[in-house]
């Protein structure tokens, strides 16, 4: 079986700017990958690149075995991919509206909703739990609740891939958890790009990390992010260790000035 | 819990029921409205009159009325009336796109500067009395400043072959400035005379409608409405950012060049037939959204159907508050529009800063 995402040789340009010169990148079924990198870094890049908001220079975006920009339709291809992205400002719309939205990719033309897209958008609310929410507006909500509609909008088209660009921004720390647990409880294979080293280390499979337009490292998280890459890719010093409640990698960051003799204060 | 849940009353002022009533309420209105328009102006027609001249001339029923009654309800009113319904519903259609196109709920259908087009365009053919421009009629001629207008807006606001919203905003802006100013030099150099036309036809009249003016407009109208409720998936979506809706399958540059051909188009027929009618095109949208959420496959027909109604009924107070004469429409309609926008705007700062 194929991996469930592909990406090889990626170029993107941005206005002149090259913003991503050949990444590689691969999601094997059922995994989830987390891409990290500094800002910058070119992350979002290639991430709208899967789920085509932005069309590569050259390379290649496979999901599932097709190439997402040479073999499908937009259409085919949101069919393969979901991705959760930011809201743009207030959206009078309602949670089930938003949720129903979501099947768009599977609806026919004047696009009446079937009774299979109805008891879809019934199990996405009830998997991450916002079936409460569903005739409220979404300006009413609050910021986890509102990434939680968007996962769910995600999750609604039973896409073979979900693609993630920084979901926990601007969340409390039980917001984060939550949604990312989610994700993971969905089962569905995903990439998510995160700024956390810790979440990467605590939901993440796998992780790849993007530097100057390039994936630098790939691998399990433990093994990808040593002291040495983190340093060099983060500007910052870092010490691993298990974290004593999950037994998970835990990173302790400080700037690169400080020394290790240092007592703590 | 169920696997299929039935549809519940939605966080809306009107549920589906109600959104359905309100339909059948507008439809009933707009045949009202328009009854009552034909039967009013500087000679009034009963009611009566009206019904039977229109099941003669349409169905060939009865005897109908003496020829003046005819004339007047067939060959002016009946046609003005039409036309005020089309032209309310085309600006409302035109203002839903512009406003999901932009992604701003203060866009109307003038910002692409399409309007100052067709007003620098009319007026010349009014002013400079070039026999063949004005041989052409000044619809087809403000239609043609429209046109041009909006293939220079949109070959300037696009960025790497694609329209970018802001940048065509900008554009419209600008080129609409550079065409009042066209039309501003052209009524200096106007005779009084002249300039009474002008500014009549700029600030928005259906005086003087025939029913050659109804077919094209009537046939865009129809037709984008058609093309847009096909597609009102897809506005929904782009109301979820660019991203989103490119990741749920819309060709994004492509559907954009749609919206604005078509939203152009409506408001150049409008603007051609009966000249610059302001604030419907940001006002009826509003109302549509306020009444049954910003769902565009229902905003889309109360819109049709809530613009076409308030023209008419406009464009019959403008017939009656100065009896015999005439008011343009569009003071009328900025009366109405201003303080409707001034309302918008202090409701809009109350939510943000509830």
């Amino acid at each position: 079986m194929s991996d469930a995402l592909v990406v090889e040789g990626l170029t993107v340009h941005l206005g002149d700017r090259a913003v991503l010169g050949g990444a590689d990148l691969h999601v094997p079924q059922g995994a989830v990958v987390g891409l990290l990198g500094g800002n910058g870094s070119g992350k979002s890049s290639l991430l709208r690149a899967v789920y085509r908001a932005v069309r590569p220079e050259a390379g290649v975006v496979a999901v599932d075995g097709a190439d997402v920009w040479r073999e499908l339709s937009a259409r085919a291809a949101a069919r393969r991919t979901a991705a959760v992205t930011q809201m743009p400002g207030p959206l009078e719309l309602s949670v089930r509206e938003v949720v129903e939205l979501g099947r768009a990719p599977h609806a026919s033309g004047w696009g009446g909703l079937s009774d299979a897209d109805r008891s879809a958008v019934a199990r996405a609310v009830d998997s991450v739990g916002i079936a409460h929410l569903v005739d409220r507006r979404c300006t009413t909500l609050s910021g986890g609740e509102r990434q939680r509609v968007l996962l769910a909008r995600a999750l609604v088209g039973e896409p073979r891939l979900l693609v993630l660009d920084e979901p926990t921004n601007h969340l409390d720390v039980a917001a984060q958890h939550d949604l990312l647990g989610l994700v993971r409880a969905s089962g569905t294979s995903a990439v998510v790009a995160l700024h956390d080293l810790d979440l990467a280390g605590a939901y993440c499979d796998l992780v790849h990390v993007l530097a100057g337009g390039r994936v630098v490292a790939r691998g399990p998280v433990v093994d990808v992010l040593t002291p040495d890459l983190v340093r060099e890719v983060f500007g910052v010093a870092v010490h691993v260790d298990a974290h004593p409640l999950t037994g998970r990698p835990r990173f302790s960051t400080a700037p690169l000035t400080i020394t290790h003799q240092e007592e703590p204060r | 819990m169920s696997s299929v849940s039935r549809p519940r009353p939605g966080p809306y002022l009107l549920g589906p029921r109600g959104h359905a009533a309100l339909l059948a309420g507008c439809a009933v209105a707009g045949v009202a409205l328009v009854l009552v328009g034909v039967g009013t102006g500087a000679v009034p027609v009963p009611l009566g009159d009206v019904v039977a001249t229109l099941a003669r001339r349409v169905f060939g029923w009865g005897d109908g009325v003496d020829l003046a009654t005819d004339t007047i309800v067939w060959e002016y009113r009946f046609p003005r009336t039409l036309l005020a319904f089309v032209v309310g519903a085309g600006l409302s259609l035109a203002g839903v796109l512009m406003q999901a196109l932009v992604r701003n709920p203060l866009a109307d259908p003038y910002v692409l500067g399409v309007a100052s087009g067709a007003s620098a365009a009319a007026t010349a053919a009014m002013t400079l009395g070039i026999a063949a421009l004005a041989g052409l009629g000044i619809p087809v001629v403000a239609f043609a400043g429209a046109a041009a207008t909006m293939v220079a807006v949109l070959a300037l606001g696009r960025r790497n072959g694609r329209i970018d919203p802001p940048r065509m905003l900008l554009a419209g802006v600008a080129v609409g400035y550079l065409m009042a100013a066209v039309t501003s030099y052209l009524q200096l150099r106007a005779t009084p005379e002249e300039l009474a036309n002008v500014l009549f036809w700029i600030l928005g009249s259906l005086a003087g409608t025939s029913w050659s003016d109804l077919p094209v407009a009537t046939a865009v109208v129809l037709l984008a409405a058609v093309l847009v409720l096909y597609r009102a998936t897809a506005l929904d979506l782009l109301s979820l950012g660019d991203d989103a809706a490119s990741s749920l399958g819309v060709d994004l540059p492509r559907f954009r060049l749609e919206l604005v051909l078509v939203a152009a188009l409506c408001t150049g027929v409008a603007v051609a037939v009966a000249g610059g009618i302001g604030f419907v095109g940001l006002m009826i949208p509003h109302v549509a959204r306020l009444l049954v959420g910003p769902a565009h496959r229902r905003v889309v027909p109360l819109s049709l159907l809530l613009g076409g109604c308030y023209l008419v009924l406009v464009d019959i107070l403008c017939r009656v508050v100065r009896a015999p004469a005439e008011l343009p429409v569009g003071i009328v309609t900025a009366l109405v529009g201003a303080p409707f926008l001034i309302w918008l705007l202090r409701r809009d700062r109350g939510e943000v800063a509830g």
